[in-house]
């Protein structure tokens, strides 16, 4: 009898026993969930929508402490002894390392594992196992043996994208740096142990994944099964479902993904994945990684049916669940486009009243992926315009790219028509319409220059200067504008400047030095360059000009502009509508002059309107007369202001018209002091300078060095700047629609020519003259600079003008 | 007469402070290129356990002679490693694995004779060994077992013993058994018996080092001193750490004076310094580095 009840209870026993556990009685596993406390031991990243620093958001402390205390009870179910260096997460559970193993040592574990998770560079993501040694000789070999069955195991997992699969097992000794002489928990260790970095945290969809509790149940599973086989136990008898649910179109944009790798697909929030038979239900986070699992199934055949609000639902039959295994189902649905194609926005999509860039693309978003040929069909612009299409957004975004920049001060009317159609092949409700008006300008336009085209009097040390009429984007502009001389070799340049001045307007600069003279230099403008709306020049344009000595007249240098400053100053109250302070200033200055060691630089800043600077220089000593001529070296900005010399003697004080600074770089200027009355000597009382009310006239900077004097005509002047050989006088310069010409000549009517700078001939006509006056009308003319050559075969003049 | 004497004395005793300094620290030259760990003094201080990064092997090194014997290459051998009180034999665990599985065998090392010769064979319930009182005192099993100077083997139910058995701290007492638990922490490490036998110091994980008296009164907590040892009845001896999770960044060797509550660190900051031993009759304390060199601090006791 007692014989019976003894063998009926050992049958009982191992009846039992494959439902209580796997075996494992008596097996004593340390478990070091890593790291703790959400301190600065720890590892936080950050992924919206948690900030940084969220205690919900993703800790590397908290993914370990899941995964650690599922692998504990999954362990304790089938028998064995854990112990675990902390069940909570606050920083004094944070051990050190040291305690840690000792812990494993003094309790007499049989394997001690680490649990962890990585971080490189957001790039890459696998799974990594660490034993204490180096890669080909353990310390312990039981390490590396279990160290190759969590690997093995941890590979498996289908939901992740792993972007490296070679077996990654290594040694501490052999990967860690060499100063650390391997890792602190697992030196101390007198039993087997490894360190588990699972995968990577800094690999975003991997960190929105490990947010998810029953992704890292299924790691600490993949742990635990490692455990079994290690240990010889018996393998689970029951198997698990997993996968995850994605948009079956639709990627993530949010943040990067391994190229073509499945996690390129938009995780789906919020799905719920029943199976059956059992009607177990699974509700999918909404924390962007889509992932199911459905643990602890019976072997045999199921049902998986996925649904979400606007997806199509999908039903998977056929399921295998196997003992010991994860069946995984990778879940592709397809969106519910019952609803039409619908457009959510336009552009351009301006206010009332504002105007649109000539190089605008005109774009759909879309509700759905719109199908592309339905699309191009559907669309319409009118006034007709040639271009492309393109997409974006996942075929959301559906857009127009005309092929050359639109009319100017055009409205434009576009339209989809309702046959446009998304990919499920539902068109629109109703057309889609829409108009815009384009600005007053579409192509950038070079509006001045110096040098000027077949300039002639350029010195080897100066300045070029472009104007245009928008903001330059400055991107590439030193290979736009290349800078060469006769042979094709490149001139260095420095002191590049890009859109000095305020408001709308574009200019480019920059030095250069020691041209040679009697050389000829060409500055190259691609049609390429491009302002900050989007519009090019169009149309490439070729700069050439001849470089000369600088000439130095016979005459006496007056002044040398090398002394300080101390006797010259901006007259604030003489002066009008100027900025105040460090806008407006004259000092010596070294690193630009054209003698000397020195120049004065005069910094200007005008507000808008009627507005002149006066600049005095007391204890002047200059003194001249009636019919003096005075020569000035100028380094000019291109502004257009005008710079009067000034005067005072027994008539009382005299502003004689010196120049207008039409220019950028050294130039040398002449007048003949025509102006002064004839009654003994007037004294130099220094520079008036006018703004030229142009957007290039507000602020600037303009240099001086050695004033010229002499009784004699300063013969070294260039014949264009010799005020006295004025033979035509134009006005209003600037001029917007006519130019009213003024002649001593005695000519008849006479044919013109109206030539841009880059040397085209843009307007032929006669002059009518009548008295010596003409009017010639300009309004057809682009804004910009033009020379007017007056030529009847024997009387030929020219002069410039400038088209606002 | 002898009252006033005794209140001197007793006033001496509060006025006074025990301090202790280092006054020099020395490599332990041993052999080139080799690299040994966790050392332990004998009684004498003349002799010194040492052992692989790991805890593989046991060796002995003679200080004076500079001697260096080799007693076991097994894994574990230098974890529960411990002389004799005459210093003549070394006690130690050999772990083997079988099904996976760990096992600890007790071995004993005549340093006269050079011979090991078994206490107990291998098995799951063997507990580290401590010597109190010339015996050594183990946990076998469900029983405290002692061998005597001469090398018999008894049962353990005199003296003093403290173990860790599942995470507690259990002191037996003539082979009673107490689990106390003076931090209220899940677990301890680190046990040891004042060398008068009337105290005990342990390791409470979260709460760190402390003193208590053997049926767990009187705590004195000492603060995160890690792997702690006793200097004298007075002081405790441990390091303090630094990581990173991953790795130690810095360790001192610091004395803590249980009686004034003051921590005097020992070793400075550009030595990593590891795992202390301590012999007070010279005066010496040996700890080791993370790249294995075994270094001799020269310490000195002030009273001001």
């Amino acid at each position: 009898m007692k014989a019976f009840f003894t063998v009926f209870l050992l049958a009982f026993f191992f009846q039992l026993y494959p439902v209580f556990g796997q075996n494992l009685t008596g097996v004593k596993i340390y478990i070091n969930p890593g790291h703790g406390g959400y301190d600065s031991d720890d590892r936080n990243v950050v992924i919206p929508p948690f900030a940084a620093g969220d205690p919900n958001g993703f800790w590397e402390s908290v993914s370990n402490l899941d995964k650690g205390l599922h692998l504990r009870d999954l362990l304790q179910a089938a028998g064995a002894e854990v112990i675990m260096s902390r069940v909570l997460n606050r920083t004094v559970d944070d051990r050190p390392l040291s305690a840690i193993a000792e812990e494993a040592n003094v309790n007499n574990s049989d394997f001690m594992i680490s649990i962890h998770s990585n971080a490189h560079t957001g790039a890459v993501n696998y799974p990594l196992m660490l034993f204490h040694g180096w890669d080909n000789n353990p310390i312990l070999p039981a390490s590396l043996d279990l160290a190759n069955l969590f690997w093995e195991n941890l590979i498996s997992n289908q939901i992740a994208h792993w972007t490296y699969t070679s077996r990654s097992v290594r040694g501490d000794k052999s990967f860690a740096p060499e100063s650390w002489n391997g890792y602190g928990v697992l030196r101390p260790l007198t039993v087997p142990g490894l360190i588990s970095e699972g995968s990577f945290h800094d690999y975003i969809p991997e960190t929105y994944r490990l947010m998810n509790i029953d992704y890292k149940k299924l790691e600490a599973w993949h742990f635990y099964k490692a455990f079994v086989q290690y240990f010889d136990g018996t393998p689970d008898t029951k198997g698990k479902i997993a996968g995850y649910v994605k948009d079956s179109f639709s990627k993530v944009t949010a943040y990067y993904v391994a190229p073509g790798s499945k996690d390129q697909w938009l995780p789906v929030n919020g799905a719920t994945v029943t199976l059956n038979p059992g009607n177990k239900v699974y509700n999918v986070d909404n924390l962007n990684n889509g992932a199911f699992v459905f643990h602890d199934l019976n072997p045999g055949t199921y049902q998986l049916t996925f649904e979400v609000t606007k997806y199509q639902q999908k039903v998977v039959e056929n399921i295998e669940v196997l003992p010991n295994k994860v069946t995984y189902f990778l879940c592709a649905l397809d969106q519910d486009r019952s609803d039409p194609l619908k457009v959510l926005s336009h552009s351009p999509a301006p206010a009332a009243g504002e105007l649109v860039s000539a190089a605008t693309t005109i774009s759909f978003n879309f509700n759905f992926e719109v199908d592309r040929a339905s699309f191009e069909s559907a669309f319409s612009i009118l006034p007709v315009t040639s271009g492309t299409f393109d997409y974006s957004d996942q075929d959301r975004t559906a857009s127009f790219v005309p092929s050359n920049p639109l009319e100017k001060s055009t409205l434009y009317t576009v339209t989809l028509d309702k046959s446009a159609r998304h990919i499920g092949n539902l068109s629109m409700d109703e057309d889609y319409s829409f108009t815009f008006t384009t600005r007053n300008r579409n192509r950038l336009e070079l509006v001045d220059a110096s040098p000027l085209n077949q300039s002639t009097n350029i010195f080897p040390s100066s300045q070029v200067k472009l104007h245009f009429d928008w903001k330059l984007k400055n991107l590439n502009l030193s290979t736009l504008i290349s800078f060469i001389d006769a042979q094709g070799n490149p001139v260095p340049r420095s002191t590049i400047e890009v859109n000095t001045l305020p408001g709308d307007v574009g200019t480019y600069a920059f030095r250069y030095s020691a041209l040679t003279p009697g050389a000829k230099y060409f500055l190259n403008l691609n049609r390429n360059i491009e302002d900050e709306s989007g519009l090019t020049l169009g149309e490439d344009i070729t700069i050439e000009f001849n470089v000369i000595s600088v000439p130095v007249p016979d005459a006496s240098i007056v002044y040398s502009f090398e002394d300080a400053v101390t006797d010259w100053t901006v007259d604030e109250a003489k002066s009008l509508n100027i900025i105040t302070g460090a806008s407006t200033r004259i000092l010596r200055y070294s690193t630009i002059k054209l003698f000397g060691t020195y120049s004065y630089r005069l910094l200007y800043a005008f507000n808008p309107g009627e507005a002149y600077v006066v600049v005095n220089y007391a204890n002047s000593g200059i003194k001249v007369s009636t019919n003096d001529y005075l020569g000035l070296y100028i380094g000019g900005d291109l502004s257009h202001n005008k710079l009067y010399a000034l005067f005072e003697g027994a008539s009382g004080l005299f502003e004689i018209p010196f120049t207008t600074i039409d220019f950028a770089g050294w130039q040398l200027r002449g007048i003949r002091l025509t102006g002064l009355p004839d009654d003994g000597l007037y004294t130099f009382k220094g520079f008036k300078m006018k703004s030229g009310e142009t957007p290039f006239s507000v602020s600037g900077v303009v240099l001086f060095d050695n004033l010229l004097w002499s009784m004699e005509s300063i013969t070294s002047l260039p014949d264009n700047n010799n005020i006295d050989n004025r033979n035509i006088i134009i006005a209003p310069n600037p001029v917007v629609n006519d130019i009213n010409l003024y002649t001593n000549l005695k000519i008849n009517d006479t044919p013109y020519q109206i030539i841009a700078i880059d040397g085209r001939v843009v307007q032929t006509g006669i002059a009518k003259l009548d008295n010596g006056r003409s009017q010639i009308p300009v309004s057809s003319l682009l804004k910009g600079v033009y020379f007017l050559i007056i030529n009847n075969g024997s009387e030929k003049h020219q002069t410039i003008f400038r088209v606002n | 007469m002898k009252k006033i004497l005794v209140l001197l004395f007793l006033l001496a005793g509060t006025c006074f402070a025990q301090q202790i300094k280092t006054i020099a620290i020395e490599p332990l030259e041993i052999g080139e290129g080799e690299r040994y760990f966790y050392p332990q003094f004998n009684h004498s201080g003349n002799q010194i356990l040492l052992t692989s990064e790991n805890y593989i092997g046991l060796k002995v090194l003679n200080l004076s002679t500079k001697e260096l014997i080799s007693i076991s290459k097994e894994t574990g051998a230098g974890y529960a490693a411990t002389f004799s009180e005459d210093d003549q034999t070394i006690y130690f665990i050999e772990n083997y694995f079988e099904n996976r599985r760990r096992l600890n065998a007790l071995k004993a090392f005549d340093l006269n004779h050079q011979k090991t010769r078994e206490i107990e064979p291998a098995t799951r319930s063997l507990l580290k060994p401590m010597v109190f009182d010339g015996s050594l005192l183990y946990k076998k099993s469900n029983e405290i077992k002692k061998v005597d100077r001469t090398g018999l083997k008894s049962s353990g139910k005199s003296g003093v013993y403290v173990a860790i058995e599942n995470r507690k701290l259990v002191v037996y007492n003539n082979g009673v058994p107490q689990t106390i638990n003076p931090l209220n922490v899940e677990s301890y490490i680190w046990p040891s018996i004042a060398p008068d036998g009337k105290r005990i110091l342990a390791y409470g994980l979260g709460e760190g080092a402390f003193i208590c008296d053997t049926d767990g009164s009187n705590v004195i907590s000492l603060g995160q001193i890690e792997a702690p040892v006793w200097l004298g009845n007075d002081f405790v001896v441990g390091m303090v750490t630094n990581d990173d999770g991953h790795v130690i960044l810095e360790s001192k060797i610091v004395a803590f004076n249980i009686k004034q509550k003051q921590q005097f660190t020992l070793t400075p900051d550009s030595i990593i310094s590891l795992n202390p031993s301590v012999n007070t009759g010279t005066n010496k304390i040996a700890f080791h580095t993370p790249d294995g060199i075994v270094m001799i601090i020269n310490y000195q006791l002030d009273i001001k």
